[in-house]
């Protein structure tokens, strides 16, 4: 069992456990369940309960390269085939940085300033 | 204060490095997280009693890990330090320090577990500290609270959706095996390796749910997007808590992202 400790006038988790409390402090509410909840799922105060957590949202640093003003304007008058090995070039170096979060900053970051 | 005087009977032994260009013992941890069995010397036989051990842990991927160190001969050997959190990205150093006794003459080795499915190999050095380091005496056993060995992490502690506001209390223990006189707080980042420049703040307590009672309050941390690792990774403090006790951690961020905010807990008390 897993036990819920919520705060009646505002819906936030207090606390949470595995015991129940018998006395419970004023203004405070008891929900239970049956296990505790996995990691894919978060506590929501608007149903007091738990909801899947929302997926990672990812964001391509091959894309906003691409909507650069400047890299468009360069590469404007290329061919087909010479977009692709730009492009693959820059997969290149992006490597494992290719792909950031949403809230991440879009140029990789580290390196000598 | 400890009496561990620069010159005279202050000693410490460097176990696992040998030579100008060797960091650390290597050893391959378990794949897809489970320990790999094969227990990796790092010493045959420490050269005096010691009251302090410092565990140096180095990978050179990103991962997640757990990490054993045992005392005892090959084929006995008998766990130490359980499951020491290892979340590293890149190039990560992780330091433990735990204030016991190692008797001279011990046979110390590491083995671990990784959540990688080819994890490479991963480095430990050992440092131990002669008699007379710890002002109050070495103590005896770690208990490891909370790790998780299903995906090499620990208890998960989500800090909540509204920045800056401690998001609830979670267990990460419903009653300790041993009173604690010095406990260590590790921390880790979930196999997540897309982190921004954030500051925590951390609360650990003692008590029933809604009764929890603060020991050590409001310690920021943070995490680098550079390295992508909780800066420090753990830390140590001397305390007194009985056994049978509840710890739990609460926890607040700037980062609201509902993956990236979370953490790994891993608490280990020294009796």
């Amino acid at each position: 069992m897993w036990y819920l400790f919520i705060e009646i006038a505002t819906s936030r988790l207090v606390s949470q456990g595995s015991q129940p409390v018998v006395s419970l402090p004023a203004g405070i509410k008891q929900i239970t369940l049956g296990s505790k909840p996995p990691a894919e799922e978060m506590y929501d105060p608007a149903t007091e309960t738990y909801i899947p957590r929302p997926a990672p949202v990812w964001e391509d640093r091959l894309a906003d390269i691409e909507a650069n003003a400047d890299y468009s304007d360069a590469t404007q008058n290329l061919n087909a085939a010479k977009k692709a090995k730009l492009r693959n070039a820059l997969l290149f170096l992006l490597g494992n940085a290719r792909y950031r979060r949403q809230n991440e900053p879009v140029p990789v970051e580290g390196g000598n300033p | 204060m400890g009496r561990w005087p620069l010159y005279g009977s202050s000693r410490f032994e460097s176990l696992g490095v040998s030579g100008s260009t060797d960091y650390g013992t290597s050893f391959t941890p378990g794949a897809s997280d489970s320990k790999s069995g094969t227990w990796t010397q790092i010493v045959a036989a420490t050269a005096e009693d010691a009251s302090g051990i410092l565990v140096i842990i180095t990978d050179a991927q990103n991962d997640d890990a757990l990490i054993d160190i045992a005392i005892g001969g090959a084929g006995s050997e008998k766990v130490l330090l359980s499951n020491l959190i290892f979340s590293g990205r890149d190039f990560t150093s992780i330091h433990y320090y735990f204030p016991i006794h190692i008797p001279k003459g011990t046979r110390l080795s590491v083995d671990g577990q990784n959540s990688a499915a080819a994890p490479t190999a991963m480095k430990c050095q050992i440092i131990l500290f002669t008699q007379g380091f710890n002002p109050g005496g070495a103590l005896g056993i770690v208990d490891t609270y909370g790790a998780n060995t299903g995906d090499s992490g620990g208890t998960e502690i989500d800090p909540g959706g509204t920045a800056n506001t401690k998001g609830g209390w979670t267990e990460v223990v419903a009653s300790t095996s041993r009173p604690i006189r010095y406990i260590n707080m590790a921390f880790g980042f979930r196999d997540t390796f897309t982190q921004t420049d954030k500051y925590y703040r951390v609360d650990l307590g003692v008590g029933a749910s809604t009764a929890e009672k603060v020991i050590i309050g409001d310690i920021v941390f943070v995490k680098s997007s550079t390295t992508d690792i909780f800066l420090p990774s753990n830390m140590g403090f001397p305390v007194s808590i009985p056994s049978g006790s509840r710890l739990s951690v609460n926890m607040q961020s700037q980062d609201t992202d509902a993956t990236d905010r979370l953490t790994d807990v891993v608490l280990y008390g020294v009796a």
